[in-house]
């Protein structure tokens, strides 16, 4: 049987020498966590908070630009195309206001020149008439004149209306 | 590691340089001249198995080892503090930086033992530990420790003796961690979960017959006996190994002393005779580093083999 007593008495094992140490290391691991470990551990874990909410922002960041240039792709690519077709269009748009300018134009010539035309045979006409009644008032006139010594006022009335039924018969 | 071996080597060595080679020889320089100065005191014979009363008032008794147990644990405080000089900040002063590469180192090793939960609630006691033993254990080979002393009757008694070279220093930190061990244990698991693992049948209950199940409960409690027995053996078993280690390491360093003791009187060896300790110190402070180590992982296994079963939820932080 092992004698504990004389064993720990060889080692010098005393309860109150037990009791100081462990009371000192007690001692010394409370205060090393109160006012140093405790506070590193909390530095760090903020560190690591930060870091992971950091890398998280990052990532976050970096799929919405991914997001973003891919809808930007996207946008542009559709805007491209929506602008091909304006173009598209304008030109279709175009053609067919030009056509319709020059069917306008043509038309409107066409309606200058016929008004012309009948301003032209009005003025014609006119021209005619004015003439015609030139025309008749000088021959009444000569023949006023030459007539006049030879025919009665009565004779003279006759002979000049029946000179206008001719001329009138005759469109002169 | 290799972090953690470089600050610390960074901290017994004054800003003269930040050449690491510099360092370095000034860390050399300090092994071989200051224990063979402080060796001209020493005396002769082996280091005592128990430790020395240097003062007594009746009852109360301050030996050697508690003397150099205060100034270390003052020196700890101190050192810690000093380094956390200006306060703790996110982005960390060297001091900071040092603390936390040990604290960064410990918790990967560490953590994967104990799990999460129980790893926050138990990790500012295992660094207590570790930083206790680390450098109670470094003081321990400083010049003049266990050698700087008075003689009585022609026995040699030194002022300072390494603390966890006496059997009360590692046989209280022993202690501690077994009472530590079932607070931990209970905070995690609760009483019936620490009995359930001690004692508990760990067998399906539905997929054995009653007879079986009835006589595995008793062999779990037999088991559990063992187990309680085991349990009470890892007081001496910690306590033991760290001595030994640390109180064999003392007397190896003491004899090597005495060898080139007796080959200085050798022409030519003469010159050399006082490196012969020098790879020792090496030796012994890598074996402070790994008994702290090993203190603190064992006393990591012993609580993670409870707390590390399942997912206890009820394990909350301090």
């Amino acid at each position: 049987m092992v004698d504990f007593d004389s064993l720990l008495g060889k080692f010098g094992v005393d309860w109150h020498l037990l009791l100081i140490q462990s009371l000192n290391f007690l001692l010394v691991s409370f205060l090393l966590y109160k006012f140093g470990f405790k506070r590193v551990i909390e530095a760090m874990d903020e560190r690591r908070e930060k870091i992971e909410s950091g890398l998280e922002y990052a990532d976050k960041m970096q799929e919405a630009m991914t997001t973003f240039e891919n809808s930007h792709a996207e946008r542009i690519a559709s805007v491209q195309e929506e602008a091909e077709e304006i173009i598209q269009l304008a030109k279709s748009t175009a053609k067919v206001l030009l056509e319709q300018e020059k069917m306008e134009s043509r038309k409107l010539a066409d309606n200058m020149i016929s008004s012309a035309k009948k301003e032209m045979a009005i003025q014609h006409d006119k021209m005619f008439q004015d003439v015609k009644s030139e025309i008749g008032t000088l021959v009444v006139e000569v023949a006023q004149s030459v007539l006049s010594s030879q025919l009665t006022a009565e004779e003279r009335n006759r002979y000049v209306l029946s000179a206008e039924k001719v001329l009138i018969s005759e469109n002169l | 590691m290799k972090n953690f071996f470089y600050w610390l080597a960074l901290m017994f060595v004054p800003k003269v340089s930040k050449s690491l080679l510099t360092r370095l020889m000034l860390i050399l320089g300090g092994f071989v001249l200051l224990p063979n100065m402080a060796y001209c005191s020493s005396h002769e014979g082996g280091v005592s198995s128990s430790s020395t009363v240097v003062f007594s008032v009746g009852k109360f008794v301050l030996t050697d080892s508690i003397i150099l147990t205060w100034i270390v644990s003052a020196l700890i405080i101190f050192l810690v503090r000093f380094a956390l000089r200006g306060g703790v900040k996110i982005i960390p002063s060297t001091g900071q930086a040092i603390i936390e590469s040990v604290i960064e180192g410990l918790h990967g090793i560490i953590e994967p033992i104990m799990g999460n939960k129980a790893f926050r609630v138990v990790f500012p006691y295992l660094l207590g530990i570790f930083f206790f033993i680390l450098l109670q254990n470094i003081c321990g080979l400083l010049p003049g420790i266990g050698s700087i002393g008075w003689s009585v009757h022609g026995e040699f008694r030194p002022f300072f003796r390494p603390a966890n070279s006496d059997l009360n220093t590692t046989l209280a930190l022993a202690i501690v961690s077994f009472f530590a061990w079932g607070y931990f244990c209970i905070k995690c698991t609760g009483i019936k979960g620490l009995y359930f693992e001690i004692f508990g049948n760990k067998a399906n209950k539905f997929e054995l017959s009653a007879a079986i199940y009835g006589g595995l409960c008793v062999l779990f409690l037999a088991v559990g006996l063992v187990e309680c027995i085991s349990i009470l053996c890892r007081i001496v078993s910690l306590s033991f190994r760290l001595f030994g280690n640390t109180f064999g390491g003392e007397n190896l360093l003491h004899n090597m002393y005495g060898f080139a003791n007796v080959l200085k009187h050798i022409p030519i060896v003469n010159y050399v005779a006082y490196l012969i300790p020098l790879p020792f110190y090496f030796l012994e402070f890598l074996v402070a580093i790994i008994q702290s180590f090993v203190f603190t992982l064992l006393v990591s296994v012993y609580i993670g083999l409870v707390c590390n079963q399942e997912d206890h939820s009820h394990c909350e932080e301090f």
